[in-house]
C-alpha cells in the first residue's frame, strides 16, 4: 500500500502540484488537497480514467472521501 | 507613478500591486531560500550520467529529481508572493483582493507541471511512446489554434451532439421571440401535478446544464417524478440585439415563460424556479409582480426557487475582481462595436476564477502529454458559452454589481415600478453551495432575510454547477442541510444548527413542491391553441454559436 501511495502521489502531483508537501496516508481526505473543489474532482475522475481506466461518477468523490478508497479500486481494477 | 486610470492598465492589475507597495508590503525572497532548493537539487543531476543504467531510466530520474527541485521553488515562489500581499497594511481589501487574484494567475501559469522538462510524467509518456505523444499534443496545440481556441479545449466536442447526447430530452418548442425559445418536455407519467414548473436559466451559458446525459439530467428527474416542465432556452445575442436591457429578459423572457405555461396548463399560477442570474430576475420580476394591486393568489407565480442566485452584490465571490468602474468603462469600450460582449471573454473571466483547474491542467494534459481530451458533459458545457447585449452588460454590472441596487427598497425601477424584495410573500425554496465561488452561499442566504414570505434554505457541498446539478445515485456521498429560515437567522449559526443528511438533495426539493403543486390529473397537452407547437426541443437557439 505504502509505494502504490507514494507511485499515486508521484502522478497526482502534474494536477495538484502541492500534493508533493503533503503526507499522504489511506485516511487522508480528498478536502486536504490545497483549492479541492468540484472542478478539481472532475481533473481527478478524468487522470483516474485515463491512468487506470477507472470509470467513477463524480459524486463519488467528495470533500470526505479517504484516499484509501480511491487505492482500493485502483488495486481491484490492476488486479 | 500614478496608474489610476491609466489606460494602459484597464483592469487595475497595476495599480493593485502600487497599492500593496505603498501599503509596506515586505520583499519577497531570501536568497538562501533558493540556494537551499537548488543545492539539494544539484547532487542528482550527476546521476543521470551514469553510463551503465538505460539511456531512458536516466533521462527520468533526472527529469524527476529536478522537477521536484523546481515544484519546491515553485511553492516558494507562491508562499513569497502571497506573504509579501498579506504584509501590506491597511490596504483597501478590494486592492488585496485583486492584487492577489492576478498573482495567483502568475503562479499557477509559471507551476513546472506547465512546463515539459519539469513535467515528468510528459517527459515519461514521450519516452515511453518514442515522441508520439508530444507529436499528438502539438496536433492538438495547432487544431486549438486554428480552432481560435486560445485556452485550450475542456473536453472532446466530437463525443457530444445537443439532441442525440445531451440536451435530449423528449420535449417542443412552445414558444419563441427574439429572446427565448420556451420549451415544454414530454410527460413521463401518465398523471402529472396542476402546478407546472417554469425553470429560468442563465443566459451567461446555455439552458441545458439542466438536461445533461441522461443520469445528469435535473428536468428529466422532474419529469419522472410527475412534473410538467418547462424550461427557458436564450438567443445567443448579436449585434443586432445591442439594445436588449435586463428588462426585455424579465418581461419578454420571464414573464412570457410564465404566460405561456399557464396558458398550456390551464392554472392560474405556476412555480417558477430560476438558475444563477436567471434567479436574480426571477426575484425582480416577483418583487415587480407584488408591487401592483392584484391579490397575491391572483399573481402568476404561486410558489418560487432559487438556486445559486444572488440578490445582494456587496459581497460578490471572486466575480468581484472584475467588478469596478475602470472596468466597466473598459468593457463598455469593448462592447462599442460589435454590440455584445464577446463569449471568449466570459469563458476567460470564469476560467480564470479555476486556472489550476481550468486552464493549466488542460494544458499539460492536451499538449505536454498529449492526452485524449477528456468525455466530460459537464466539460463540454463549460465551453459552450454565449455572448451577452451591450445593454444588459452594462446595466447589470452597474446597477446590479457596482450599485447594489436590488436588494435596497425602491432604488431600483423596473417596469415602471419601483422594486422592493419585502413585498414578496410567496413560500421561497432557496439553494446554495457551500464552495459557490461565483455566487457565495452566505450571500444567496440573504434573500431569505429579505422576503416576507416563508422561506427554506438548502445549502449544499460543492460549487456552483455541481452543487446544483446532483443527481441521486448509488455512488452519491454528497451532503445538504436544510431548514427553514428566520428573518433574524445569521448563515453561520444557521449552517451549525442544521442536521447533516447524505446524498442528492432533489429529493427534498420535489417533496417541497409536491405539497404545493397541487393534485395529480392528466397531464396538459404539449402546447394549446395560443401557443402551438414550432418544433422539437432542444430548438434552435441553443444551437447557435
Amino acid at each position: 500500500m505504502k509505494e502504490m501511495i507514494l507511485k499515486l502521489k508521484e502522478e497526482l502531483a502534474e494536477i495538484f502540484p502541492e500534493i508533493v508537501t503533503m503526507n499522504i496516508t489511506p485516511d487522508t481526505l480528498l478536502e486536504e488537497i490545497p483549492d479541492w473543489d468540484s472542478m478539481a474532482a472532475i481533473n481527478l475522475l478524468v487522470f483516474l480514467n485515463d491512468h487506470y481506466d477507472l470509470n467513477l461518477k463524480q459524486d463519488s468523490l467528495t470533500d470526505d472521501t479517504p484516499f484509501g478508497e480511491i487505492l482500493e479500486q485502483i488495486e481491484e481494477r490492476v488486479s | 507613478m500614478n496608474f489610476q486610470g491609466d489606460i494602459s492598465d484597464p483592469f487595475d492589475i497595476v495599480s493593485s500591486f502600487m497599492a500593496l507597495h505603498r501599503f509596506g508590503a515586505s520583499p519577497c525572497f531570501e536568497q538562501e531560500d533558493i540556494m537551499t532548493i537548488l543545492g539539494a537539487a544539484a547532487p542528482v543531476r550527476g546521476k543521470a550520467k551514469k553510463e551503465d543504467e538505460d539511456i531512458k531510466t536516466q533521462i527520468w530520474e533526472a527529469v524527476k529529481e529536478n522537477a521536484n527541485a523546481a515544484r519546491q521553488l515553485h511553492l516558494l515562489f507562491k508562499k513569497k508572493i502571497l506573504d509579501y500581499i498579506a504584509s501590506a497594511q491597511d490596504v483597501p481589501e478590494k486592492e488585496r483582493q485583486r492584487a492577489a487574484f492576478w498573482a495567483n494567475q502568475m503562479v499557477c501559469a509559471y507551476s513546472p507541471s506547465n512546463f515539459f522538462w519539469t513535467n515528468p510524467m510528459a517527459v515519461k509518456r514521450c519516452l515511453d511512446s518514442d515522441g508520439e505523444s508530444l507529436a499528438h499534443g502539438m496536433e492538438s496545440w495547432f487544431t486549438d489554434l486554428m480552432d481560435e481556441d486560445f485556452l485550450t479545449k475542456l473536453s472532446d466536442p466530437r463525443k457530444f451532439r445537443l439532441g442525440e447526447n445531451l440536451a435530449h430530452t423528449p420535449g417542443r418548442v412552445v414558444f419563441k421571440n427574439e429572446l427565448m425559445e420556451l420549451i415544454q418536455y414530454e410527460p413521463a407519467t401518465l398523471k402529472t401535478h396542476a402546478t407546472p414548473i417554469v425553470l429560468i436559466q442563465p443566459w451567461i451559458n446555455k439552458y441545458y446544464i439542466f438536461d445533461l446525459t441522461p443520469e445528469n439530467s435535473f428536468v428529466r428527474y422532474l419529469r419522472d417524478r410527475q412534473f410538467t416542465v418547462f424550461i427557458t432556452s436564450w438567443k445567443n445575442p448579436g449585434t443586432r440585439m445591442r439594445h436588449i436591457d435586463i428588462e426585455n429578459y424579465m418581461f419578454d423572457g420571464v414573464l412570457k415563460a410564465v404566460e405561456a405555461a399557464r396558458d398550456i396548463c390551464g392554472v392560474k399560477q405556476v412555480h417558477a424556479a430560476g438558475y444563477c442570474i436567471g434567479g436574480t430576475i426571477l426575484a425582480a420580476l416577483l418583487a415587480w409582480l407584488n408591487r401592483g394591486v392584484v391579490p397575491k393568489r391572483s399573481l402568476p407565480i404561486a410558489h418560487w426557487t432559487l438556486f445559486s442566485s444572488l440578490v445582494d452584490f456587496s459581497n460578490p465571490g471572486e466575480l468581484g475582481v472584475f467588478i469596478s468602474p475602470k472596468i466597466l468603462s473598459t468593457l463598455e469600450s469593448m462592447m462599442r462595436i460589435p454590440g455584445f460582449l464577446d463569449k471568449r471573454y466570459i469563458g476567460l473571466a470564469f476560467r480564470m476564477l479555476r486556472p489550476d483547474s481550468l486552464i493549466w491542467r488542460y494544458h499539460a494534459h492536451n499538449y505536454l502529454m498529449g492526452g485524449e481530451l477528456p468525455q466530460s458533459d459537464l466539460l463540454f458545457w463549460n465551453s459552450d458559452n454565449t455572448r451577452l447585449p451591450e445593454k444588459m452588460t452594462t446595466s447589470y454590472l452597474k446597477d446590479f454589481y457596482l450599485d447594489n441596487r436590488l436588494c435596497q427598497p425602491d432604488s431600483l425601477e423596473m417596469g415602471g415600478r419601483p422594486i422592493d424584495l419585502g413585498r414578496i410573500g410567496q413560500d421561497l425554496y432557496a439553494v446554495g453551495a457551500m464552495k459557490d465561488h461565483i455566487s457565495p452561499w452566505q450571500e444567496t442566504f440573504k434573500i431569505c432575510r429579505l422576503v416576507k414570505g416563508a422561506t427554506r434554505y438548502l445549502l449544499s457541498t460543492d460549487g456552483h454547477i455541481a452543487g446544483i446539478v446532483n443527481p441521486p445515485s448509488d455512488q452519491n456521498r454528497r451532503k445538504y442541510r436544510t431548514g427553514p429560515v428566520l428573518k433574524t437567522d445569521d448563515p453561520d449559526q444557521w449552517c451549525q444548527d442544521q442536521a447533516v443528511c447524505t446524498g442528492s438533495w432533489w429529493p427534498d426539493w420535489t417533496e417541497w413542491l409536491a405539497r404545493r403543486c397541487g393534485a395529480l390529473g392528466p397531464p396538459p397537452a404539449l402546447g394549446s391553441q395560443t401557443y402551438p407547437v414550432l418544433g422539437t426541443a432542444p430548438g434552435a437557439y441553443v444551437m447557435e454559436k
